[in-house]
């Protein structure tokens, strides 16, 4: 909108004004190029370990690598808790479950960063920064539960055949509170777009230019 | 209906990508147990690895099932249907090294550690699994596949129709033929590129409309949107427009839709095409203003020339 307005004024009737004209966008940006830069310079230069967490090597954002990991051991985790409570698997089923509750946990320690750096990209009043909001808060209570519940598994595990109703408790409160904020995160993705087309837009821009449609300045 | 459950819209999140968490944490976990029982052999990791494998092997083959139906849903020209079938294939390779890795396994769980054989085999199926996961989340962050697609009630188009409009004078408008009326039922669109301009046509609430197919925030696909009366939103951030004048309802867009004039005869859908030389966009987005503007309907006279700087 506003780049057609700064054209409004104009009339685009005298080919001596035409070279005038055709510099008014290049003006407008080169204009622009240096606020912008110093914008984009705070932010890229706070940090590249934030470029790094935002997964802007990778072209990917990290964060919802990394989750799968959480996401996939926890509640496979429960199975293998439910399963060694029905008396399969013996001790290894117990050994099983300690080492995806653990390995789970480690992931977390590049998953919540990487989270919170995709987060703070969201302007808070899209509804997305609230939904980004509980999801953060559900996943540290989440967190919390499943490092008490590895915490108790640390005396038994390397013998037990299987675990204590106590650990069952915990694993299957955990996978219910998981699934929700985890669907959140996915709601963040699939329902509001977050992190899409945002590594690719130049793409897009091209493939928008090339078929003719209007786009609008580039920044 | 079991197509759409398949499609997870009840849920509001594609159903692929919500159920592949598991095969891809789980064959990490028998990597990492694998690791594990070499560490500290004969304590039972070597039988937890293979449990861990087999619950992945389960979870893969489930997880399969809304991919086929996702992948199957990708318009067959879409930019990333390639990326799609890569995915599929290596998905397929890496399942299936699994499943040797697994009867590998088979006559030795209670092996002090995993042998070898079996786990160079998982290390193998482990770099497919990379690869094909790496290209499924560009699927959906690069590619926007499988975004937003709950909100849409009606099918998305399965391809592009091109239609190229024959030479005649530049300044007149051409009524070209898309397809017939009885091919859009309410609510759903056609893809089209006529004379290269990319559009969606639209049949909402008894009318016909064609506007530019490209979102003007981050050029999400308006053909998969879903709509509200005369309103389209974008798939992707939701941005809104008027299809009946372009306009920007609601952001993130800024910039208004290109739209065309469309005419019934005899049956079929017609667009209204004003040819002009195929420049880039920023003259065509000019050009057209001006043409408005002035009345002047001449394409040399444009004031941006071909190297609009936009490129």
């Amino acid at each position: 909108m506003k780049f057609c307005e700064r054209i409004e004024p104009q009339t685009f009737i005298q080919a001596d004004e035409k070279d005038k004209r055709r510099e008014t966008p290049d003006r407008d940006r080169s204009a622009n190029q240096p606020s912008q830069s110093v914008g984009g310079k705070g932010r890229g230069g706070a940090s590249s370990i934030a470029n790094f967490l935002k997964g802007k090597w990778l072209k990917h954002p990290l964060h919802s690598v990394v989750v799968h990991i959480p996401v996939a051991l926890w509640p496979a985790a429960l199975l293998f808790d439910l399963l060694s409570y029905a008396g399969v698997g013996g001790n290894a089923m117990v050994r099983l479950s300690f080492v995806a509750i653990a390995f789970g946990l480690a992931a977390t320690a590049i998953a919540v960063p990487t989270g919170v750096a995709d987060w703070s990209e969201i302007k808070q009043e899209k509804p997305a920064w609230k939904i980004g909001l509980y999801h953060m808060g559900a996943n540290l209570l989440v967190i919390i539960l499943y490092a008490v519940n590895l915490g108790l598994r640390l005396e038994n595990f390397d013998h037990a055949t299987r675990v204590t109703p106590i650990q069952l408790i915990l694993s299957a409160i955990g996978t219910l509170l998981l699934f929700g904020s985890a669907w959140l995160g996915g709601l963040m993705v699939y329902d509001h777009g977050i992190g899409i087309a945002r590594q690719s837009k130049h793409k897009w821009r091209k493939a928008a230019e090339a078929g003719n449609a209007n786009v609008p300045p580039v920044k | 209906m079991l197509r759409n459950v398949l499609q997870g819209k009840p849920l509001r999140h594609p159903l692929h990508p919500l159920l592949v968490h598991f095969p891809v944490g789980l064959f990490v976990l028998t990597l990492v147990l694998d690791l594990v029982s070499h560490a500290f052999s004969g304590q039972g990791f070597t039988r937890a690895a293979f449990y861990a494998l087999a619950t992945g092997l389960v979870a893969a083959l489930v997880a399969a099932i809304p991919g086929f139906i996702d992948y199957a849903d990708i318009r067959d020209d879409h930019p990333g249907k390639r990326t799609a079938t890569l995915h599929m294939v290596l998905n397929l390779l890496m399942v299936g090294t699994y499943a040797v890795s697994f009867g590998l396994r088979l006559g030795h769980l209670d092996a002090p550690s995993t042998p070898s054989l079996p786990l160079l085999v998982s290390v193998g199926g482990f770099a497919l699994l990379s690869i094909s996961g790496y290209l499924g989340g560009r699927l959906v962050y690069g590619e926007g596949i499988a975004v937003g697609r709950h909100r849409r009630k009606t099918q998305t188009p399965q391809h592009t129709i091109g239609i190229a409009v024959p030479p005649s004078r530049d300044d007149k408008i051409q009524f070209a033929p898309v397809a017939r009326t009885t091919d859009l039922r309410s609510g759903e669109t056609i893809r089209a590129e006529i004379d290269g301009n990319v559009m969606c046509i639209a049949f909402l609430e008894g009318n016909y409309y064609a506007f530019q197919e490209f979102c003007t925030h981050r050029f999400g696909p308006l053909s998969e949107g879903c709509f509200n009366k005369t309103e389209v939103e974008c798939p992707w951030h939701r941005s809104r427009f008027d299809v009946r004048t372009g306009k920007v309802l609601h952001g993130p867009a800024k910039v208004d839709l290109k739209t065309w004039p469309v005419e019934i005869r005899d049956g079929q859908i017609c667009v209204g095409i004003t040819r002009q030389p195929k420049a880039p966009i920023a003259q065509a987005f000019f050009q057209s203003r001006f043409n408005e503007r002035s009345g002047a309907q001449n394409p040399d006279k444009d004031v941006f020339g071909r190297q609009s700087g936009l490129d």
